[in-house]
């Protein structure tokens, strides 16, 4: 059922520029990201201590900005305008390619802002940057540019969805363009709240216009963003998951209805939940934090179906290649190609991940693991693993066909390489934070043994683990940017395809999904019903605010 | 839209399992008065230390075995540095900032909640066992996040 | 171009097989195994949580 006709470009030369633009940003900040992060690993299990002129706060800062807010939004731009170009005829027309670059320059500006106030250590808050510790203005106006120019990728997606919608009218968009207008929608939305933070609390108070910043408000503004943040970067792994690997495997799209349900689900339910990033604050309600646990849990359920789709797809396409009884369908997959290989195991360490992140989101036994390295553990086995191994293994086949190269066997058999430093490392790496998070170790802390208290001395083994993890990450890291190199200059030249699945037999899928004024009409009431009373509550019922404190 | 059987049977046992959770969760919040510290009351950041009780930080006998300590957190420590109580006894913490936000952590135990400036957080703990409890902070603070701590011995 | 694809591409698909008749046993076991994980690891730590309180 392969109709790409060969010959044809998979995405043509300018749309490709603009894809392979945005991807270098982003593997230019996780190399410098996973620098950091080797570094804090080696200084928390007490390994290395850092040279006077930084510290650990510093590098963590960097850390954290570069991977989760650099790296992942510039490959997921990348990304998905790419693939919303390969399935809507092979190009982006010159004003959707407009508003890509529009989008490029004002986000890496911000960059460039963010950056440099991180490096003169005029910007040490975490990339949470939570009042009333008060950065550099320009950390803050770096933050805006960066989510605002986003936005732009966002539009240049919409405006390719509705060229498309025009030039084909009463016909089912395809699910690559489907899922990333649904993930741009959630971006634009979720993106809001935080720009409000921003724009009018933390710029003013940081530049003296304001005396005083209400801290409970910032904080609800910033998690309103901050858990459809963490589906931001899912989904795009998830249309690699649903469209990508299924062509990979020479397999189908499970259901085309299914996955475009999941994806609705993921939108309207990532957005009204969070207080679950707050379950240990004052200030909020015990009734409405269990109004939003609530809402999470519910959140579960589009990713228990995708957890089903995969395995179908696995076992469909394996069972036509001969794979007999129970799981011999598993024998089947190709296990040596790397485009199939790393995002796989991605998504295995997505169920330890989903099971941690119900832990997590479970009201009350959130005090077991709140704010200890559990957390960091969590999300270093979602964003850090399942999402960035599903980038990595998109990254095997995007930038050869962006480039007009191929992915030779021995980058193949390097990217395989790759793929386990990088798996080994994060598994040590997050098991021991898990285990070290359950005892009470606390995330983001400098080296320290608690004036040599026993069981702060006790943590000190499985924080050496830590680091060991992250050295392999660190290996890892730089054997997969020395491949993604070769891959963009070197590589021999040739046709790469760019993997897009179909489903198997005709689907009828409700047209309803795409009916998008009812979707965000429900989406706005759930966030409505879920915010409304809290936040009228915390503008109006608030303690006399915080004056900018910087104890860095 | 079509489903598979087996997919319907998942879904259902997967919802079904997620409903128990919330049902559980549930009853020990709210039948059995374990909800996460989610204390309202408020107080002016900048006048911690003029406002009573804080003003004297420190442990107030309620009872043999109970006890409220009112606590501050701040760039880098807490008040008061030491304090004791006997075997078995109850207490009540209560913690605001006179400056960012910090967090409260008794490592082994459920006392686990954020101290924001302008709020008051509470939690109880009975302390069965004899030992020098470590009190953490788990919020980034500042250049002295890592040293932010102290103890509560029970005896 | 587009068009013709299309309707090809329908009609090929008209004599496929209805997923009815898939095999998904496999991934029945499999999904209850995560089922099973989450199951497992919640009761682990809410077991925690009711020990430490």
């Amino acid at each position: 059922m392969n109709h790409t006709t060969i010959g044809q470009a998979q995405v043509d030369r300018p749309t490709a520029r603009l894809s392979l633009a945005y991807v270098w940003v982003a593997y230019a900040a996780f190399g410098l990201a996973a620098l950091a992060g080797m570094l804090q690993g080696m200084v928390r299990g007490g390994l290395v201590e850092l040279p006077s002129w930084t510290n650990y706060y510093q590098i963590l800062t960097a850390h954290g900005v570069l991977m989760a807010l650099i790296f992942t939004t510039y490959f997921i731009i990348g990304f998905l305008l790419s693939g919303v170009a390969k399935t809507t005829g092979g190009s982006l027309h010159g004003t959707a390619r407009g508003l890509g670059w529009t989008g490029w320059v004002l986000m890496t500006v911000g960059t460039a802002m963010a950056v440099v106030t991180i490096v003169t250590n005029d910007a040490s808050v975490l990339y949470t940057f939570y009042a009333p510790l008060k950065a550099s203005p320009y950390f803050y106006i770096g933050a805006a540019l960066l989510v605002v120019g986003s936005w732009f990728g966002g539009f240049a997606i919409f405006s390719s969805y509705r060229k498309w919608r025009r030039e084909n009218r009463g016909k089912l968009s395809p699910l690559f363009v489907y899922m990333s207008v649904t993930t741009f929608v959630l971006w634009l939305i979720a993106t809001v709240p935080v720009a409000v933070e921003v724009l009018f609390q933390l710029i003013p108070w940081s530049l003296g216009w304001t005396p005083s910043i209400n801290v409970m408000l910032s904080r609800t503004l910033f998690w309103f963003f901050g858990h459809p943040l963490v589906y931001f970067w899912l989904m795009p792994a998830y249309i690699a998951w649903y469209v990508c690997v299924p062509r990979v495997i020479g397999g189908h799209v499970f259901s085309d209805s299914l996955a475009r349900l999941a994806f609705i689900s993921l939108l309207l339910f990532s957005m009204p939940v969070g207080f679950h990033h707050q379950l240990m604050e004052p200030g909020i309600s015990a009734g409405w934090k269990m109004i939003h646990v609530i809402l999470t849990l519910i959140v579960v359920v589009p990713s228990l179906m995708t957890a089903f789709s995969m395995f179908a797809t696995f076992e469909t396409t394996g069972r036509k290649k001969g794979g007999v009884g129970l799981f011999g369908w598993f024998k089947k997959l190709p296990w040596s190609d790397v485009r199939f290989f790393a995002p796989f195991v991605g998504m295995l360490f997505f169920i330890p991940a989903g099971a941690g992140g119900i832990i997590n989101a479970s009201n009350q036994m959130n005090a077991v693991v709140h704010n200890t390295i559990f957390v960091t553990g969590h999300f270093h086995i979602t964003v850090g693993a399942a999402v960035a191994l599903t980038f990595f293994g998109v990254s095997y086949w995007l930038i050869p066909v962006l480039t007009g190269r191929t992915l030779t066997r021995t980058a193949n058999r390097m990217g395989m390489v790759q793929t386990v430093f990088w798996s080994v490392g994060m598994f040590l790496m997050s098991f021991a934070m898990h285990y070290l998070g359950l005892q009470g170790t606390p995330r983001r802390t400098d080296y320290t043994t608690y004036m040599d208290h026993p069981l702060a001395l006790g943590w000190m083994d499985y924080q050496r683990v830590m680091a060991f993890g992250g050295g392999l990450l660190f290996v890892a890291a730089v054997l997969l940017i020395l491949i993604l190199g070769y891959l963009t200059f070197y590589a021999p030249k040739g046709k790469t395809e760019y993997p897009i699945a179909e489903t198997e037999a005709e689907q009828h899928t409700p047209r309803i999904l795409e009916r998008w004024p009812v979707w965000v009409g429900v989406l706005l009431f759930l966030i409505v019903m879920a915010y409304g009373i809290p936040i009228a509550d915390q503008l109006t019922h608030n303690p006399p605010g915080s004056p900018p404190i910087r104890t860095w | 839209m079509h489903l598979h059987r087996y997919e319907k049977i998942w879904l259902s046992l997967g919802a079904g399992g997620l409903a128990l959770f919330i049902v559980l969760l549930c009853v020990n919040a709210f039948a059995m008065g374990m909800a996460p510290p989610s204390n309202m009351e408020m107080i002016d950041p900048a006048k911690v230390t003029e406002t009573p009780p804080f003003d004297n930080p420190g442990l107030k006998k309620l009872s043999d075995n109970e006890y409220d300590a009112y606590m501050t957190a701040f760039a880098f420590g807490f008040a008061p540095n030491k304090m004791e109580v006997p075997v078995g006894s109850k207490v009540n913490f209560h913690v605001t900032s006179p400056d960012v936000v910090h967090g409260f952590q008794i490592p082994g135990t459920n006392v686990n909640f954020m101290v924001m400036p302008g709020h008051i957080n509470s939690a109880s703990y009975t302390f069965d066992k004899p030992g020098e409890y470590l009190i953490l902070c788990n919020e980034y603070c500042g250049a002295g996040h890592q040293v932010m701590a102290t103890t509560i011995i029970v005896k | 171009m587009e068009t013709r694809t299309d309707t090809q591409r329908q009609m090929d698909k008209a004599k496929k097989p209805q997923p009815e008749s898939q095999n998904l046993k496999g991934t029945f076991i499999a999904v209850l195994l995560v089922g099973a994980i989450i199951l497992l690891s919640w009761f682990g730590v809410f077991g925690l949580f009711l020990g430490r309180a």
